[in-house]
């Protein structure tokens, strides 16, 4: 086998780590706290929760009313066009009538 | 106080329209084969105008006309066959305009065609401040009521607006008898 080999099998070789190895681990385990972000904390987590679906709440019903307005605006535009035409095409009878009555005389 | 405020609110509307509408016109409906039905009062002709754009030169000529008018209703049927509605439909509205301020401008009656056009014009100081057109055809029955400050030139201006046919206010008429 080549020198690699070895190398290997002895960097793999098994030790003894000891007999207070278990105690040690415990230890350190019992020792080490998660680390904590300032957002992690429960109540404020609700808070933001709550903040977001109120954002998300006013945004929608904003949005919702500018679309029932713009909806209502168009179509008010439209009847506004269609009173516009039978104004002016009732008030042209009108005139095509009198026209008509002038050309008779 | 508050209930002079209520009453207000809720004559509001009426006194803006000015000249009411029968009541009894709407059972037209049921005959009709067509009916248009508009009925804008000052805060949908602003609502309206917000959306005519001012790039548009034909628009921004109707927003301007629409600016000074408080109210626009139009009931307009049109029957199958001839006979759908009697020619009194009308009587409590050339009642109504026999009132003070109003002038019936046009009356023409044609028995040829078989229609009846009335046009209508409130003046306030020389101005006019209503107008109401009363045409009534063989298979047709159309009311027009446009409140508010409207000159012959704004009606005028109206003609060729989203197809809207010219109308002759005097200024135009050489060039409308020559056509």
């Amino acid at each position: 086998m080549s020198r690699l080999d070895d190398a290997l099998r002895e960097a793999f070789r098994s030790q003894d780590p000891g007999p207070d190895f278990t105690a040690r681990v415990l230890t350190a385990a019992a020792g080490a706290r998660p680390k904590e972000n300032w957002w992690g904390a429960p109540g404020l987590r609700w808070a933001m929760a709550a903040a977001l679906a109120c954002v998300l709440l006013v945004g929608g019903s904003i949005e919702y009313r500018r679309e029932q307005e713009e909806r209502q605006g168009r179509l008010a535009k439209q009847q506004l066009v269609l009173a516009l035409h039978i104004a002016g095409t009732k008030l042209n009878l009108a005139r095509d009538r009198v026209q008509q009555l002038n050309a008779g005389d | 106080m508050k209930y002079a405020l209520v009453l207000f609110f809720a004559i509001g509307p009426l006194l803006a329209q000015d000249v009411k509408l029968p009541a009894d016109i709407d059972k037209l409906a049921a005959k009709a084969s067509e009916v248009v039905d508009v009925s804008l009062d000052g805060p949908m002709l602003r609502l309206a105008g917000r959306f005519l754009s001012n790039n548009d030169p034909d628009e921004a000529k109707v927003k301007s006309i629409v600016g000074g008018l408080k109210g626009i209703y139009v009931k307009s049927f049109e029957f199958e066959k001839e006979g759908e509605y009697s020619p009194s439909e009308l009587d409590e509205m050339r009642h109504q305009l026999r009132g003070p301020g109003w002038s019936r401008m046009v009356g023409v009656v044609s028995k040829k065609a078989g229609d009846n056009t009335e046009i209508f014009m409130k003046l306030d100081n020389e101005h006019i401040g209503g107008l109401v057109i009363l045409c009534a055809e063989p298979k047709q029955l159309t009311v027009v009521n446009i409140v508010g400050n409207i000159s012959l030139d704004d009606l005028s201006a109206l003609g060729g607006h989203f197809g809207i046919p010219d109308i002759d206010t005097g200024k135009e008429h050489k060039k409308a008898t020559k056509e």
